[in-house]
Formats: C-alpha cells, structure tokens, sequence
C-alpha cells in the first residue's frame, strides 16, 4: 500500500476569532471557511474570548492585540498563566496591525505561539497555521514566564551568529513569522 | 510518563478548600450540579504537576496531554452550534486572577512537551494546505472586496462626515465626537490593505492614531483631522486601489509625520504640503 501525498483535513478543526473589527471577524472567519475549517465562533474582546474558551474546547485561537476593553494580550496572559485558564496550552496566533518591535515582543512575552500581520491574506494565516501544525514548541516555565519557548530552534540558529543575530535578522521580515525573535537569549 | 490532566464533560464546580486534590477529585464534582449559587469556572488544569525535564531531549519520555475534549469537543463538521457551558461565569481581569509566578529559589527553567494534537486532528501524514482552498479564498476576498468599497467604507465615511462636521459646530461635545471619529477610524480600517485599498487604511490608521485618547480637540487638532476626512474622502470616491501613485504616497507620510508632531507637540509642524496633495490626489 503505497502513501498517496495528502494536505491537511481541517474539518474537524474548532477555532476562535477574537477580534474587536465585525469586518475583520467576518474576513477571518471567510477565509478559514475556505480552507475547510469545520467550526468557527468569534468574540469581540479579550474577556469575551475567555469565556468562549471556558465554554468550549477550541484548537486554535486568532486573537487581535489591540482591543477594548480588555486587550489580546491580557488575553493571552490569561490563557497561559490564568488560575481558571481551561487550556493553557492552546496554540494562539496573534492578529496584529501594529508591528513594532516592542509590541511584537510583548506578544511574544505574554506567550503567543505566532504572529500574523496585518493586512492578513489567505496565504499568510496558512503559513501561520501550517507553522503552528508542524512547529508545535514546548512549553517553559521559568521564574516569570510560561509559553511556547520563544527561543528559536537549532537549525532556525543555524542561520545565525554572534549575540545580536536576531537584532540582525530583524529588518528581514519582522520575525513576523516568529514569535521566538528576540533580542536577548532569554528561555 | 504520560499524564492526562483531566477528562469529562460537565463544567467542576471549584471548591476552594479541595483545591489540592482537585486534579483527581473530577469524577466528584461532575456528580455536582454545575447550577450552583457559586460562580461556575472551569477547573484549573495548571493544578497537574508538570515535567521538569531540563535536558530538553527527553521529548519521548515526557508528554503533558492537554485535554481540549473534556470541555465539549463534540466531532461535528458542519459548523452547527455544538454543545456549550451557558453558564460560565469569569473574575475579572485583574493580577489576581493570575498564578503567581513561582518563587522556589532551586527552580531554573520547567520543559512541557505537549502532544501535537493539531497534527494529530489535521491528518499525521498530511502536509500542507490543499492549493485549491487558496482559489476558493481569493474568491472569497474579491466578494468581500467590494461590499468593503462599496458597502461598509462608504456607510463609515458618512457617519465620520457627520461627526466632523458635528465636531466644527458644537465644539462642547468635543470628546464624545472624537472618540466616535476615532471608532470610525478603525472600522474603515480594518480590512483596507486585504482587500487591495492599502492607502485607505493608512490614512484610517493615522486619523486613529490622532484621535486616540484626544480629550479637548484644539483648532490645530480639529484641522488635522479634517485633513484625512479630505483625504479619506478623496481615496474611497475615486476608489483609489494600492497607495495611490507618487502623490498618495506623500500625502500618508505628510500625514504619518504631522501627526507624529502634533502628538509630541513639536512646534514645527508644517502643515501647508498636505492642502497641495490633497489638491493632486484629487485631480489627478
């Protein structure tokens, strides 16, 4: 029996917009319609989304970073670090139109697993879901942070020299692609 | 070792003084009635011991199962409603309602590796999407394209327009006006660069960047925002597509960077360019 190539069945798939935009949910949700995904549910805010992932289990989370009133990333702190968090664990893709480097650390730093910018195109969310399929990392505890290890992996490093190599690298794409940029070798 | 933090279906009812036997205690509280007097949260499942594992490539040996499907992970393909808790109640967001980051002196770094349960859902041996979903979702772009230029744009233009000029004439509202010119802001632009009108949203996102937070509008502030009014009105009469030639892209920086001195108060703020590309852009 020979293993004919097959691409990801994404119909059992349950993920959760979050997303303070209608249009941007909307656009979201259409779009991850197109790629097969099975079940889809939105909320408009950090606190809205909480309680959806406390109502249910989801896969995957999209979550924007600048929402009122409670933001992506109190979202995310939540999720990972909450005492009532039902799934700390879950891979989220931060949604973001605001790509400055302090803002994308900070993603990081509250414990995203990828960042998607704005404006997001079909091919752009499959690089990020495809990454979060094939890439899963593990999971640090340190002192003061809990999430996907934000350092990047061997062979990613393999790429790079000296301390400052991600500094170096940053102008390429933003680490965007990335949430393990950063400029510090911090765990 | 494999451990898996919990299973079952029925929101655990969290009693504080059980707390620490709480990850064997589910079968118990999913006996109890999740109609309870008491805010019904879900468990924390961080209750679980997790794997120190420093070395790092002791992957195989240590795997945390995280559980989605003991919070109603119901397999329907259909996009039906499935099965959800109603009743889930939440503290607010606060550091309180954080665990406290550890204190143990002797602890350096935990490694948690997680099963990949995504793969496992999307197909072990799958690899990639299928390249027809990336048609199915340009389609699904175009469509949505035009009841962006067409429908919402337009609808927000005239809600700003009124604002704006609402802003000129009862000046005592200021604040209330600009923050709903700031909310119009945002809703034009989100979505503009998707959709192939990336100089609508950046102009969008710079009026956004003008308004946020701006309590008492002055004189100056009232006619930089009515700068990008002009400049949005331009671009979405003329459905201006990608950054609108030469002159569009002077005009968003001329904006970009009076908006950047205005908000640091720098003195210097020139302003007289902006009139003569918005002229341009106009007849152009």
């Amino acid at each position: 029996m020979t293993d004919t190539p097959s691409t990801y069945k994404l119909d059992k798939l349950n993920v959760l917009i979050i997303d303070d935009s209608k249009h941007m949910r909307t656009l979201m949700r259409s779009l991850l319609n197109a790629f097969g995904v099975g079940f889809i549910q939105e909320a408009a805010d950090g606190r809205e989304g909480f309680i959806r992932l406390c109502q249910q289990g989801f896969d995957l989370v999209l979550c924007d970073l600048v929402m009122e009133p409670v933001d992506g990333m109190a979202f995310v702190e939540r999720v990972r670090r909450g005492k009532d968090s039902p799934d700390p664990f879950i891979p989220i893709i931060a949604v973001t139109g605001f790509t400055e480097q302090f803002r994308i650390m900070s993603a990081r730093d509250a414990g995203v697993n990828e960042v998607l910018a704005k404006p997001i195109s079909a091919k752009e969310i499959a690089t990020r879901v495809t990454a979060v399929i094939e890439n899963p990392r593990p999971f640090v505890r340190t002192k003061t942070y809990f999430g996907p290890d934000r350092r990047r992996r061997k062979e990613e490093q393999a790429f790079y020299d000296g301390v400052e190599r991600r500094k170096a690298n940053l102008g390429n794409d933003l680490g965007l692609s990335d949430p393990g940029l950063g400029l510090t070798d911090e765990v | 070792m494999i451990f898996r933090r919990r299973g079952g279906n029925k929101p655990p009812v969290i009693d504080a003084s059980s707390d620490d036997s709480a990850a064997d205690s589910h079968s118990s509280s999913e006996k109890n009635s999740p109609i309870s007097a008491k805010p019904v949260v879900p468990k924390r499942r961080t209750n679980a011991p997790l794997v120190i594992d420093t070395t790092e490539n002791n992957s195989e040996n240590f795997v945390a199962e995280p559980n989605n499907e003991s919070v109603g992970d119901v397999s329907d393909s259909s996009g039906v409603m499935r099965r959800r808790r109603p009743d889930v109640m939440v503290q607010d967001f606060t550091v309180d309602a954080l665990q406290p980051q550890t204190d143990k002196a002797e602890m350096l770094v935990e490694f948690v590796h997680i099963q990949n349960k995504l793969k496992k859902k999307v197909g072990e041996g799958a690899s990639g999407f299928d390249p027809g979903v990336f048609v199915k979702a340009n389609e699904v772009i175009k469509n949505l394209a035009s009841s962006y230029i067409d429908g919402i744009v337009p609808k927000e233009m005239r809600e700003l327009g009124y604002m704006f000029q609402s802003l000129e004439h009862f000046p005592e509202r200021s604040g209330e006006q600009v923050s709903k010119i700031f909310n119009h802001s945002h809703a034009i632009k989100s979505g503009g660069g998707s959709y192939g009108f990336p100089l609508i949203s950046r102009i969008a996102e710079s009026l956004g960047k003008l308004t946020e937070g701006m309590n008492s509008p002055e004189k100056i502030d009232i006619m930089l925002i009515k700068f990008h009014v002009d400049a949005l009105n331009i671009v979405v009469r003329k459905k201006i597509k990608g950054m609108g030639g030469e002159i569009g892209q002077l005009l968003i920086e001329g904006l970009e960077v009076v908006v950047a001195r205005r908000k640091a108060h720098d003195p210097s703020l020139v302003v007289e360019n902006i009139s003569k590309f918005l002229e341009k852009l106009d007849s152009a």
